[in-house]
Formats: C-alpha cells, sequence, structure tokens
C-alpha cells in the first residue's frame, strides 16, 4: 500500500475543494464582505474584493430603530421557547428510553411525524385562535407556536442521548435511595449534559430562523429578524449595505452555533436517521 | 395487585404526559380546528360569527381553479428539479468527500454546513441581490464565463432562481447525509467487487447504490417534504411572482387567505391538501426509520 499521494489525486483534491468553496462558501463571505462596502463599492463593476471597511450600513441599520427591536425579540422568544421546550421534553425524552407501554413506538413516531408538519397549515388556525385570544403581535404566540416544532425534535433527539446512559445508573441511584425522579435530575441530566446542549443548540438554530409563524402571527411589536425581510421589500434598489448588514448580523449567531455543533447536525436534521 | 398494575402501566404517562398534553393542544386541536374552518366560507376581516358552513365546497372549488392547479404544478416542477439536482450533485460532493487521502476534509464540511444554516429567508434576500440583472454578482460571473446576461427576475427565469436557491442551501444537506451513508458501508462487499474485477461503474451501480438505498431514500423524502412546504425562501426572493411564475403552494396559500384576498375557508382547504400530503410522505419517512431499527431498542 502507497501512502504517499500522487499528484493526479492532490490536483483533484485541489479541484473538488475549490468548487466547494467557491460555490457554497464564498456567497456566504460575500454577503458579510458586502456589509462593510460603500454604496459604489456594492455597486461597482467589476466587483470589489478588497477595499476599506465601513460601519456605515451597521450604523444607518440601527438608526432605523426596527433593527434594534426585532433583535431582542428574537432574542427573547427563541431563549424562552427553547427553555420551556426542553422542559417539557425532557422528562417526555426519559419516558420513552426507559419504560416500556403499549404503543409506545407509536406514541414516538406521532411526536416525530408532528414536526413534519407543514407550518402553512398550522399557521391558520394559530392566526385564528391567536385573534379571538387577543395574543397576536406577542412574543408570548410565537413562543407557543414554536413549541410546535421544538418540543417533537427535542423530544427525538434526548430520547437518543438517554439511551446511550446505561440502566444501571438510574437503578444504582435509586437502590441508593434516590426517587426515580432524583435519579434524573441528579445523574442522567448531568451525564447527558453534552447531549442537552446539542439539542438546545439545534432548536435556538430552528427558532431563530423560522420565518412562517412569525410573518403570519406578528406584524410590529413582537416581529422577530427573520421578518425584517418584509421591511426591505419594497426599496430595494438603494440599501443594499444595509440589507447585506441585517443578513449578517442575523446569520453569524446561527452560523457560529452551527459549526459549533457539526457533529450532530445531520443526526438532527435527519431525525437519528443517520448517526455521523 | 390490578390497581397496582394499572398504576405501573400509567407511571410512563407521568413522564411522557405533559408534552403529550402540550403536543395535543398546540397542534392536534389547531389542525383540527383547520379542517373546521376549511368547511366553511369565512372572509379576513370580517367577524368570526359571519362564517358560513359549505361544507366540501372549498375542496370542490379548488380543484376546478386554475391558479390552484397552477400552484400545485410549480411546487411539482419546483419540488422534482431541487430534489434531482440535489441529490445528483450531492452524491458526487459526498464520493468526494468520502475520498480517503483528503487533508483538509474539516474545513470543507464546515463550508458545507454554512448555507443549510442561514436563516432562509435571508438567502432568498440576499440571492435577490446577486440576481439582479445589472448589479448582481451572479450576472457578472456568467457573463465573464459564457457571455450571456440572463434577466433572472423574468418570467420564465423566476423558478430556475428559486431552485438555484434551494439547491445551494440543501445540496450540502443531500451531501452530509449520503457521507454518512457511504462511510457506514462495510467494505468487504467492494472489496469483494474489486476482486471479482468489477468495473468502478459496476461497483456503483451493483454494490455501493444498493447498499445505499435507505438513506438515499431518506435524503430524497427530507428534501421532497421541506421543498413542497417551501416558504420562506420564495416569499424574500420573488415574493411568488413575477405574476404566477413561482407561486408555489404556500405561497399560493398565503396569497388567497392573507394577502391578496382574505378567502381564509379556501385558503384552508388549500392547507389541508399540503397537510394530507406531507402527512403520507412523513408516514413513509417514519416507516423507513423504523426498518433502521430506530425508536424500537433501547
Amino acid at each position: 500500500m502507497r501512502r504517499r499521494s500522487t499528484w493526479p489525486t492532490v490536483a483533484a483534491n485541489l479541484a473538488g475543494s475549490a468548487v466547494i468553496v467557491v460555490l457554497f462558501l464564498v456567497p456566504f463571505v460575500w454577503m458579510v464582505l458586502m456589509s462593510f462596502k460603500t454604496r459604489l463599492q456594492t455597486f461597482a463593476i467589476p466587483p470589489v474584493v478588497f477595499f476599506k471597511p465601513t460601519l456605515e450600513n451597521y450604523r444607518d441599520l440601527f438608526a432605523r430603530g426596527v433593527f434594534g427591536h426585532y433583535f431582542v425579540n428574537s432574542l427573547l422568544t427563541v431563549l424562552a421557547s427553547v427553555a420551556l421546550s426542553l422542559v417539557i421534553a425532557a422528562p417526555a425524552a426519559y419516558g420513552l428510553a426507559r419504560f416500556n407501554f403499549r404503543r409506545k413506538k407509536d406514541v414516538a413516531f406521532w411526536i416525530l411525524s408532528i414536526r413534519m408538519a407543514p407550518a402553512i397549515a398550522v399557521v391558520i388556525p394559530y392566526f385564528l385562535i391567536g385573534s379571538l385570544l387577543g395574543i397576536l403581535d406577542t412574543r408570548l404566540v410565537l413562543v407557543i407556536s414554536y413549541l410546535s416544532f421544538n418540543i417533537p425534535f427535542a423530544v427525538w433527539m434526548l430520547r437518543g442521548f438517554i439511551e446511550e446512559v446505561p440502566v444501571e445508573v438510574d437503578e444504582a441511584a435509586m437502590i441508593d435511595g434516590c426517587s426515580r425522579f432524583g435519579a434524573f435530575v441528579r445523574l442522567i441530566l448531568p451525564l447527558t449534559a453534552n447531549g442537552l446542549a446539542a439539542t438546545s443548540i439545534l432548536c435556538i438554530i430552528q427558532s431563530w430562523n423560522e420565518f412562517t409563524f412569525a410573518l403570519f402571527l406578528t406584524t410590529t411589536n413582537a416581529r422577530t429578524l427573520p421578518t425584517i425581510v418584509t421591511q426591505f421589500l419594497t426599496f430595494q434598489g438603494v440599501v443594499w449595505g444595509e440589507m447585506a448588514a441585517a443578513a449578517t448580523i442575523t446569520t453569524i449567531p446561527v452560523v457560529a452555533f452551527a459549526l459549533l455543533v457539526r457533529k450532530h447536525l445531520i443526526t438532527g436534521l435527519t431525525f437519528g436517521a443517520t448517526k455521523e | 395487585m390490578d390497581s397496582r398494575a394499572a398504576r405501573k402501566n400509567l407511571y410512563p404517562y407521568f413522564w411522557i404526559g405533559p408534552a403529550l398534553v402540550t403536543l395535543f393542544a398546540i397542534t392536534i386541536a389547531p389542525t383540527l380546528f383547520l379542517f373546521f374552518t376549511s368547511l366553511h366560507y369565512w372572509e379576513l376581516g370580517y367577524p368570526w360569527s359571519e362564517r358560513v358552513f359549505v361544507g366540501l365546497k372549498n375542496f370542490v372549488n379548488i380543484f376546478g381553479n386554475e391558479q390552484f392547479i397552477h400552484s400545485i404544478w410549480v411546487t411539482f416542477v419546483y419540488t422534482a428539479t431541487a430534489v434531482a439536482v440535489e441529490f445528483v450533485l450531492g452524491f458526487a460532493l459526498a464520493c468526494f468527500l468520502a475520498r480517503p487521502r483528503l487533508a483538509w476534509r474539516g474545513f470543507l464540511l464546515a463550508c458545507l454546513v454554512i448555507p443549510m444554516t442561514v436563516t432562509p429567508s435571508i438567502a432568498g434576500l440576499i440571492w435577490r441581490l446577486y440576481f439582479n440583472p445589472n448589479y448582481g454578482i451572479v450576472n457578472y460571473v456568467v457573463g465573464k464565463l459564457f457571455g450571456i446576461s440572463p434577466n433572472w427576475y423574468s418570467y420564465s427565469l423566476a423558478l430556475p432562481s428559486v431552485i438555484l436557491v434551494d439547491v445551494w442551501q440543501w445540496t450540502p444537506f443531500v451531501a452530509l447525509i449520503l457521507l454518512a451513508g457511504l462511510s457506514a458501508i462495510p467494505r468487504t462487499p467492494l472489496e469483494a467487487a474489486l476482486v471479482d474485477g468489477a468495473s468502478p461503474w459496476q461497483m456503483l451501480r451493483y454494490v455501493t447504490l444498493p447498499l445505499l438505498r435507505p438513506i438515499i431514500l431518506i435524503a430524497l423524502l427530507l428534501r421532497t417534504m421541506d421543498a413542497l412546504k417551501m416558504f420562506d425562501v420564495v416569499f424574500a426572493l420573488t415574493g411568488g411572482g413575477p405574476a404566477d411564475a413561482t407561486e408555489l403552494l404556500s405561497m399560493h396559500v398565503y396569497r388567497t387567505g392573507f394577502y391578496q384576498s382574505g378567502m381564509v375557508g379556501l385558503a384552508s382547504a388549500m392547507a389541508v391538501v399540503l397537510l394530507v400530503v406531507i402527512t403520507v410522505l412523513s408516514q413513509l419517512f417514519i416507516r423507513l426509520l423504523g426498518e433502521r431499527g430506530e425508536g424500537s431498542e433501547a
């Protein structure tokens, strides 16, 4: 077996890598660059790659006012919904991982199938019920609606992580006088800390990126960052830099989080159908 | 004894009960409500009490409605094209990434993770700038390479532009799934084929692809379901236009029920159709998952 790479291999590797970088990374980087360009540089042909960055776009964006407001809404909505989801989902995940009961498989799959329901179908009744209850355009209605995809996802993910902890751990704790709930809180949760973190981050990404619920259920007060696009749809001609700045601030946190949990990303997005 | 046995059977529900109750309240009940509205005529802005029960008339109407049929067609073309392109490209990428001596694989995987996590509505917005016929980077590049400057905002190219954004965002997803599948393939059948003198093409056709079949189906199903539901990218990229060029199903529901007209009953009926299609597909997905042994063993 030869261990050294021959130069055709190297060339093929370089070519393939270049394709990946140009097709998938460059469009994102270009957006970030655009957010630091002056108007003249943005519209320059040929496009400018090297330039002195300006923060002008970011200043203008925050001067617009709504952006900071949307940002706070996004942050609070996402955190509240994800925290609540985990509190409800973690015991359920434990229940599915540790007990056998009639139709358990059906229950688990029913929970999973909820995750796949189209948002546009659920949002119509949400809109109607929300307006009857008078809670439209509040962060509350978004927090509740985000539970509908966060809980199923978190149950499904956490169950996998809990199943990796040997049952003997629970049994030993209960022999030592712990209640089952005590064992769950004091042993299982700390032992699955990594899984909990990965699950919450994946929930944060999904909630942060959510658009349909936010568009239908809010108008001004509770709007979140993904709906900032509606602000730009009418006068797109002049504010490319500002749009790029808004896009950069909105996407950087989720991209950073995603890179952080890359190991679990595909497992999560395929609901455990693939293990990396 | 009986009551103790019953208590033992009920005990798991202390754990999963809260989640089940919450999910029932926030998903099943609203879905039932959606079925209810789909059987009524009701316009946005009128009091809820003004609704009129019309039975299945909304369903009869939408299937006789040209615009609805058009949006189903657009959704079909979009889904079929996007998923097919993503599969072919994704498979090629996965094969490339599975090569044994690829030093900077970690970096390439990181590059692939970025598009699929970018907020979809933001991706739509930014690509709209890139597709700008005069100042966009896309036309600069295709102009330099092929000397053409297509008008991406035109009726005929709007749908391809939405498909391209979907391909940009989700090819990496397909690639990473297939890569996971490829690396899980046992080496023995491949080596056996090699010993038997199989050509690379024969190995792909008769060994790799059959072994990958379940994971390919999973990738295709997940992508199909997502593409059928597509709303945010198209909202930001084209708004469903120009005219009805990119009016995907979700967009059509939005325009019918909330934007151009307020026919909520009619929109609900369309949403029910989408819900039924997605539910059938998700049951298929779940069956596949079950076959892989997920959810059956502890």
